[in-house]
């Protein structure tokens, strides 16, 4: 028997016919994603790269292991 | 010291790189930390910091996104060990969550799934956005040390629980 799902929440249509062909979750990831990667990046992490060369080099094999 | 000239290009290299880095090793701290953007900057700079440390260990043309994500991971779960020994729960944070519904409308959907992802487990919470990202499943499976299978479940799992949250109580 074919019914509504929805009968009862108008803003829940509105949302899903406004993405009809796209997964709503996964558009709305990647702009939140895409919002972080054009955030401005504070100064203190240019002053950071400037200190570089004054931190130790290490030799190691692969990332840093130190979590798992 | 005298530094031989190839030493100095791959260093001018790798710094070159982690300055394109930043904003996206920014945003992947931002998704680990669920929201706390001051302790993201925190472990995004302590993770720059590690990298170039361990600068040697990275092979030239492999995927250096991968390999500082994998970095700033590690870090990030050894940093959140450490703190949990002192601190179980930021009371505010929690309380903010629980007190601020989805908003309505489309305008504000990143603003409403930011604390959607807040409310995820942080394994659910990483791999959606990785997957935002652009980065391969193959890519995100070996960044979260983790099979397949298991990175398929959490993406489905979170975005169930990421669709619930924005489409609000019944």
């Amino acid at each position: 028997m074919a019914h509504s799902t929805h009968g009862n929440n108008p803003r829940k249509i509105s949302g899903q016919r406004q993405h009809q062909d796209a997964d709503p979750v996964s558009l709305a990831l990647r702009q939140l994603w895409d919002a972080f990667e054009m955030e401005p990046v504070p100064e203190d992490f240019l002053k950071l790269l400037d200190d570089l060369d004054n931190l130790p080099a290490r030799d190691e094999h692969g990332p840093e292991k130190e979590a798992m | 010291m005298n530094t031989r000239p190839e030493e100095l290009t791959d260093a001018d290299a790798f710094r070159t790189n982690l300055i394109a880095i930043i904003p996206s090793l920014r945003a992947f701290a931002r998704a680990l930390a669920g929201g706390r953007s001051d302790m993201a900057d925190d472990i995004a700079q302590e993770a720059l910091a590690k990298a170039w440390a361990a600068r040697s260990s990275f092979t030239p043309g492999s995927n250096f996104k991968a390999w500082i994500f994998r970095i700033l991971r590690n870090h990030f779960y050894t940093r959140s060990r450490v703190a949990s020994r002192f601190v179980l729960m930021d009371p505010n944070f929690a309380n903010d969550l629980q007190i601020q519904p989805p908003t309505q409308g489309g305008q504000r959907v990143a603003e409403d799934i930011e604390r959607g992802l807040a409310t995820l487990p942080p394994s659910q919470r990483e791999a959606l956005m990785l997957l935002a990202s652009g980065l391969l499943w193959t890519e995100i499976a070996d960044i979260m040390e983790c099979p397949m299978g298991t990175l398929k479940s959490r993406i489905v799992r979170g975005r169930r629980a990421l669709k619930a949250y924005l489409d609000g109580p019944d």
